[in-house]
This record gives C-alpha cells, sequence and structure tokens, in this order.
C-alpha cells in the first residue's frame, strides 16, 4: 500500500509540469524554433563572409596597366608566309593585299597624329587608337566583298534571261502567247520594283558614308 | 620609364614607375603595385605610337599569346580535334572546324606529323592555348597545312627579325633562289623550294646569318650555290 501512495503522488506532479512533447511537436510551436535556428545559421554565414575578405597590409589600390602581346599591338607587315622569285602565287596577291592596307593604316595615322620630332613627342588628335583604325579598314573591306557578291547574283539573272529568249520561237499556240504577255508583264514589273530597290539602297549608302564622313570631321 | 630604353636588362630591374595609365606592358615585364619591373633577360624596347614597352630577347621556349602566327605539328587526332605542338609548355588544340569551309561532312585530311600555319586564339595562363588556321576575317589567307619543304628551329628573336619589314635577308635570297617560306613566331621556320639543294642552302643561309656581317651574307650564298649537286665539290675553272 506504500508503494501505491508514492505512485499517485508522482503522476500528478509530471502532469503540472511545462509543455508535453506531443504538444511541442506541433506545427505551431516549430515555426518560433525555425525561425531562431535560421538567424543563427545567417549569422554563422556572414561571420565566415567577413573572415575571408581579409586585405594584407601595405596593399596597392590603384590601377593597373594593360598587358599585351607585341603580336596584337605592334602587328607584322606581312602575313607571315612569303614568296620569293615567283615561286607561288597565291602569296604574292596576300601580301599584296596586306601591303595596301598596311599603306591605308599608316595614311590614317597621320591624320590622326601631331609628331614634334625636336621633342619626340606625339600627340594625337583623337581618341581612337590604333586598333580601332585597323577595325575600320577591315570591316570596310569587308563591305567591299558584299558588293561583290551583288554582282555574281545580277550575272545570273542575264543568264536566265538568255535561256528564256532560246525558248520562244518554239511556242506557236494563242493561249500561249496570252501566258508569255503576263510573263513579259511580271518581268517588267520587277525590273521596276529592282530598280527603285537598288536607287534606294545606293542612297542609303551615300547617306551612311556621308554621316561617316561627317562624324570624322566633326572629331 | 625612358631612361632604360634601348638598354639591357636583367630580371629584377626596375624599368619605371607608372605615370600614365595608357601605357601597355608586354612579355617580359610585370608590375607590382606602382612599379614595373623585368622578368626577362634582353633589350627593353619602346613602340612610341602604341606606348608598348617589351623587353626582346633570344629564348627558344615560347610562350603562347594572342595573335601569335606559328607553326605546329600535329601530335594526335581526334574525331573533332587535333592536338597541335607548338613549342610551348602545354599541347594546343586545333578544331576541325576552324578551317575555312571547313563542315561536319567536310573536315580536313590531316595526319599526325603534318606540319600547320595556325594563329593563336585562345592563350590564358594555366590553360591549353587554342589555335586556328582562320585570319581574323575567317579566311585562310596563308594559313593551313604546309605541304613538303623543310623546317628549321631558331631562336624567337631571330623569327621576329624575319618576320620584320627591313630584313634583306629574305630578299637577298629571293634574287638568287626562287622559295617559299613561312616564318612562326615560335622560332620555327618553314621552307620550300623547287630542289633539296636550294632549299638546303636558303636554310644554312637564315641559319648563319645571326654570325655573319651583312655584306658577308651575299658571298655565302653565291658560294654555297656554287657547290656542285651531284660532287659536292666546289667547282674548279
Amino acid at each position: 500500500m506504500m508503494n501505491g501512495l508514492d505512485k499517485a503522488t508522482e503522476s500528478p506532479s509530471r502532469t503540472g509540469s511545462g509543455i508535453s512533447e506531443t504538444l511541442s511537436k506541433m506545427k505551431f510551436m516549430q515555426n518560433k524554433k525555425e525561425a531562431a535556428y535560421r538567424e543563427e545559421l545567417q549569422a554563422k554565414l556572414e561571420k565566415s563572409i567577413k573572415d575571408s575578405h581579409w586585405v594584407a597590409k601595405g596593399s596597392f589600390d590603384g590601377e593597373t596597366l594593360n598587358t599585351s602581346s607585341t603580336s596584337e599591338v605592334l602587328g607584322f607587315k606581312s602575313v607571315g608566309r612569303m614568296s620569293f622569285g615567283s615561286f607561288n602565287s597565291n602569296l604574292d596577291k596576300l601580301n599584296k593585299e596586306k601591303s595596301v592596307q598596311n599603306k591605308q593604316i599608316e595614311a590614317q595615322r597621320s591624320k590622326h597624329i601631331q609628331i614634334d620630332e625636336k621633342n619626340n613627342i606625339i600627340t594625337f588628335k583623337d581618341d581612337d587608337n590604333d586598333q580601332q583604325i585597323k577595325d575600320k579598314i577591315l570591316s570596310n573591306n569587308n563591305k567591299n566583298n558584299k558588293n561583290n557578291k551583288k554582282n555574281n547574283s545580277s550575272n545570273n539573272n542575264n543568264n536566265n534571261n538568255t535561256d528564256k529568249k532560246i525558248n520562244e520561237p518554239n511556242v506557236n499556240n494563242s493561249q500561249d502567247k496570252k501566258f508569255k504577255n503576263t510573263i513579259e508583264d511580271a518581268e517588267k514589273f520587277l525590273n521596276q520594283v529592282l530598280k527603285e530597290k537598288g536607287i534606294k539602297k545606293n542612297k542609303r549608302k551615300n547617306e551612311d558614308n556621308g554621316e561617316n564622313l561627317k562624324k570624322k570631321f566633326k572629331k | 620609364m625612358d631612361t632604360l630604353k634601348d638598354q639591357f636588362v636583367v630580371p629584377g630591374d626596375v624599368i619605371g614607375k607608372i605615370g600614365d595609365l595608357k601605357v601597355r606592358i608586354g612579355p617580359g615585364l610585370l608590375q607590382t603595385k606602382d612599379t614595373v619591373l623585368a622578368t626577362k633577360a634582353g633589350v627593353l624596347r619602346y613602340s612610341k605610337f602604341h606606348r608598348f614597352y617589351w623587353i626582346e630577347n633570344e629564348q627558344k621556349r615560347y610562350v603562347p599569346q594572342v595573335e601569335d602566327m606559328v607553326i605546329g605539328t600535329i601530335i594526335e587526332k581526334h574525331a573533332e580535334s587535333f592536338k597541335v605542338d607548338i613549342g610551348s609548355s602545354c599541347s594546343a588544340l586545333l578544331s576541325a572546324y576552324s578551317f575555312e569551309g571547313a563542315t561536319k561532312s567536310n573536315k580536313p585530311l590531316l595526319n599526325v606529323g603534318n606540319l600547320i600555319y595556325c594563329r593563336v586564339t585562345v592563350a590564358n595562363r594555366d590553360m591549353e592555348p587554342e589555335v586556328v588556321c582562320l585570319s581574323q576575317k575567317q579566311k585562310a589567307e596563308g594559313f593551313g597545312q604546309l605541304i613538303g619543304g623543310y623546317m628549321l628551329n631558331c631562336s624567337l628573336g631571330l623569327s621576329h627579325y624575319l618576320l620584320s619589314e627591313d630584313c634583306f635577308l629574305l630578299q637577298i635570297l629571293g634574287k638568287h633562289i626562287p622559295y617559299e617560306i613561312a616564318v612562326g613566331v615560335n622560332g620555327r621556320v618553314w621552307i620550300n623550294s623547287g630542289s633539296n639543294h636550294n632549299t638546303i642552302v636558303v636554310s644554312n643561309t637564315i641559319y648563319n646569318s645571326q654570325y655573319i656581317q651583312d655584306d658577308q651574307i651575299e658571298p655565302f650564298i653565291l658560294k654555297s650555290l656554287s657547290i656542285n649537286e651531284t660532287s659536292g665539290l666546289v667547282e674548279q675553272n
């Protein structure tokens, strides 16, 4: 009987003490814990970031010079492959083109530069670098190549016209004649449209060139 | 920066302090804080127009840099790329599509051991450099496989000299011998001519031009040419 009494006294004290485990496991009780844990993790992360950002004593905060290779800055006058005594005609053409480009680049350099030979001082009129000048010349050459392609396409059109002329005498029926007329009208219309487009394109090109020239002179 | 111009410098020499941020430094120079140091032994050069300093030397180990024109040897062949030896610490990577007109169905036929004239496009530290057989305009223009001929190795300084504008050595050779030459910045020179005898004369002249006076080069060429091809002896009149 003594033992039974002891047990009875213990049970109410347990019920009277804090929150039970089952209650603390429920969601609404977990939110606060999660928030606190999240804050702790963030604090640790910020600490580690601060620790990783260290600066040595006497460090240099100034700017650094640009480094580049000699081939990129100076370049070479020749293509790198040369032929002498007309051994390889293809290389001769390449070197001629290269020399023409070099002359153009030097011509534009002279515009942008003032040289005082006495003081050995070079002053640049514009902020353009040598590389930008090269890029402009290369882009112009690409445009010239495009023009050549267009000329080729026009030649193809001429060939088509000649083929049609050869086929004409074989046709004799009246219905075919009507079709001929419609085809000829369509061709005329297309020619007119192409001419108009050509004129517009030329105008645009001229305008663009004018704008470029104006920009250059303004600079 | 102007005091040591066109003078011999040694690694560790202080070239000067940074006064003009538009100045550029090239190979052989290193910036530590606000001073510029030399890291290679050689002659300090300066380009007035480009505002560019670099050190000119006669080393043989090639360090790849962007836009260099180099001669390489294919050492491995993979499905869509090649490994190329250009004389640097790492072999270079050459894609099979970096040729003019190359497509999946039309790839260049190259084998191990072929010589290639190519251009460096990617050259970062601690990475393999990448080379390309195309010019800046995406055309061949001399780049590609070098067929036949003979390749000789020389120092980087000599290759730079051969590529310079005022190299009269090649012009003098061109007067007497019709030949074709491809000079790589990595110290490799490829020569092709009509006969083996002429190729040997050209290569010997280029190699020995480092040690011969300028006015003695032409007699050297004539003497080499006068040797009979069959007997190997000097003709006696």
